[in-house]
């Protein structure tokens, strides 16, 4: 006999030990919702944790969006993801990582672009860039690790070649574009 | 347009602590209560302020019981959200009210007046006028601003209290203060009736239609309070206004750009005292509230991160634009007008305004003076 949606959740939840209150929010879903969450976490190996955060992202992009859990997890991107080729492991860190750009999408876009640039600048490993954690502050950070002053002096030198580029980055992160 | 619909209650019941009995604010208050509101006598009102310890929803239950009682400790304090991390404006709260009719999902009472949720009023609150004298003494010619919309909405009570008048004759006398009363109504009437000889200013809280709509429950739509902010001003009071919070949503920029041209249309740009802004923050403990509370606020749940105070703001770049964008716009309608920052530290405030922030007592002096 085929057992319910709400015997598989209670089944997965009790095997992944999922904490008492997200197991009841989850049934709490309308049944499309929970029945799709199922589905996600049947079709790829979703550890706890991921699961917490997939369902905090899942229900704050369904509030802001106006749409249902079921409906978003059958977005092509997310789809394509499930679907797709793999690891399932692999494919459950995508899913998380699409997710959060579904949630931040001009955070996520911009974080990207930074790091992109940033990376291309091609400095050397003895300069270190840090963008700060989620953007949440307007602080570009450089340290350079010198082991010798000719290798300080290069790494000085280095860094000014990439002046104008990391000067822009720096007017990024105070709001200096379009998002 | 569109006129706000005068501030209503939705009472359970009002508690009157036994020492106010023959208060004069209980007798206004009692006589402007809807019929069929039960009232009762307590010994104590800050026991009958605590949360219902069985309501579903305690912050919303005390929103529905009202209660009258002597406050025991200051009236006059520092503003609640003044921090060092913070570049400053300064500014006294005057605590004559705790709490709030109204229900806008971010605000930050969630938290603050968890403890005692109940609408309190202070009947005592002629006692504030001796502690504004001393204030009033000790600063000499220091000019301040002294507000009393922290810890409630300064007008949502006054059609009941008739506060208003008695503050604004007071103000009236003092050279050197300016008293700010900051609003989500346009509860303006009793303001109409008084001359504030320039020594009071009603700032208004605004926000766009699409915030109002989704978060600011049962406040006065955005038009209403342009328009009692024009009434106001005809009056002879200053006026102000505050973009507080600003909240980062998809199409925000646009739709602050046309708030920002609405304001210059009901009111002259040059005759406008300060702006203010602040972007939307919340503590993990209040962001966690408000989203229980409001299960289906968009606004909630934008792009905000933890930031290095601890709250949760829209992630520093795009709180970063969307400043600069008001700013600019701003600029553009009134070129000389004070534009303050509010619970930004000094870093935002110098990306922002190309300058460090002023000391705070000097803002506050620059604004009361405005
Ligand atoms: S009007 Fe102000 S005090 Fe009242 S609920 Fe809204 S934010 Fe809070």
């Amino acid at each position: 006999m085929r057992r319910s949606v709400d015997e598989r959740i209670r089944e997965w939840a009790e095997k992944r030990r999922l904490p008492q209150s997200l197991l009841e929010s989850w049934r709490r879903l309308a049944s499309d919702d929970s029945a799709a969450l199922l589905g996600i976490v049947e079709a790829l190996p979703i550890r706890t944790g991921q699961f917490t955060v997939m369902f905090a992202l899942l229900e704050e992009i369904a509030v802001r969006d106006g749409e249902s859990l079921a409906a978003i997890l059958s977005r092509a991107p997310l789809r394509r993801i499930v679907d797709g080729d793999g690891s399932g492991p692999a494919k459950a860190a995508a899913l998380l990582d699409a997710l959060r750009v579904l949630r931040y999408p001009r955070l996520e876009a911009l974080k990207r672009r930074l790091s992109r640039e940033v990376g291309a600048l091609g400095l050397p490993a003895g300069v270190r860039v840090a963008l700060p954690p989620d953007l949440s502050s307007d602080e570009l950070r450089i340290e350079l690790v010198a082991h010798g002053s000719r290798q300080l002096a290069g790494l000085i030198d280095a860094l000014s070649a990439a002046r104008d580029a990391l000067g822009r980055v720096a007017d990024a992160l105070g709001g200096a574009d379009d998002l | 347009m569109r006129l706000g619909a005068p501030m209503t209650f939705d009472l359970d019941r009002v508690l009157i602590e036994d020492e106010c009995r023959s208060s004069d604010l209980v007798e206004r208050v009692l006589a402007a209560l809807p019929a069929g509101v039960p009232t009762e006598f307590v010994a104590d009102g800050r026991e009958a302020a605590r949360p219902a310890p069985d309501a579903a929803d305690a912050f919303a239950a005390g929103k529905r019981r009202l209660v009258l009682r002597r406050r025991r400790g200051a009236f006059l304090m520092g503003c609640p959200a003044a921090s060092n991390k913070f570049a400053c404006c300064g500014y006294l709260v005057l605590v004559l009210a705790s709490n709030c009719p109204m229900d806008c999902s971010y605000c930050f009472l969630q938290e603050y007046v968890a403890d005692n949720p109940g609408l309190q009023i202070f009947t005592n609150y002629a006692e504030a006028f001796t502690e504004l004298d001393r204030v009033a003494r000790d600063a000499q010619a220091l000019p301040l601003r002294i507000g009393t919309g922290e810890l409630a909405d300064s007008l949502a009570f006054d059609r009941m209290t008739r506060i208003s008048a008695d503050l604004v004759d007071y103000f009236a006398g003092r050279p050197n203060l300016t008293l700010e009363l900051k609003t989500k109504t346009a509860e303006i009437d009793n303001l109409l009736t008084r001359d504030p000889k320039g020594r009071t200013l009603v700032s208004w809280s605004l926000s766009p239609e699409r915030v109002f709509r989704t978060s600011e429950h049962r406040t006065a739509p955005p038009e209403a309070r342009l328009g009692a902010a024009r009434k106001v001003l005809e009056a002879g009071y200053k006026v102000a206004f505050h973009l507080d919070p600003i909240i980062a949503y998809d199409g925000a920029e646009r739709d602050y750009a046309r708030l920002i041209e609405q304001l210059g249309d009901f009111i002259p740009p040059a005759r406008l005292s300060f702006i203010s802004l602040g972007g939307l923050r919340m503590t993990p403990s209040l962001r966690k509230r408000a989203r229980e509370r409001f299960l289906a606020d968009p606004m909630l749940v934008g792009e905000d991160v933890l930031s290095p105070d601890g709250r949760y703001r829209t992630f520093t770049p795009l709180r970063l634009r969307l400043y600069h964008r008001l700013r600019e716009q701003i600029s553009r309608i009134a070129p000389a007008l004070p534009i303050y920052l509010c619970m930004e530290t000094p870093d935002i405030h110098r990306r922002l305004m190309a300058e460090s922030p002023l000391p705070p007592a000097h803002l506050g002096a620059t604004l009361a003076r405005a």
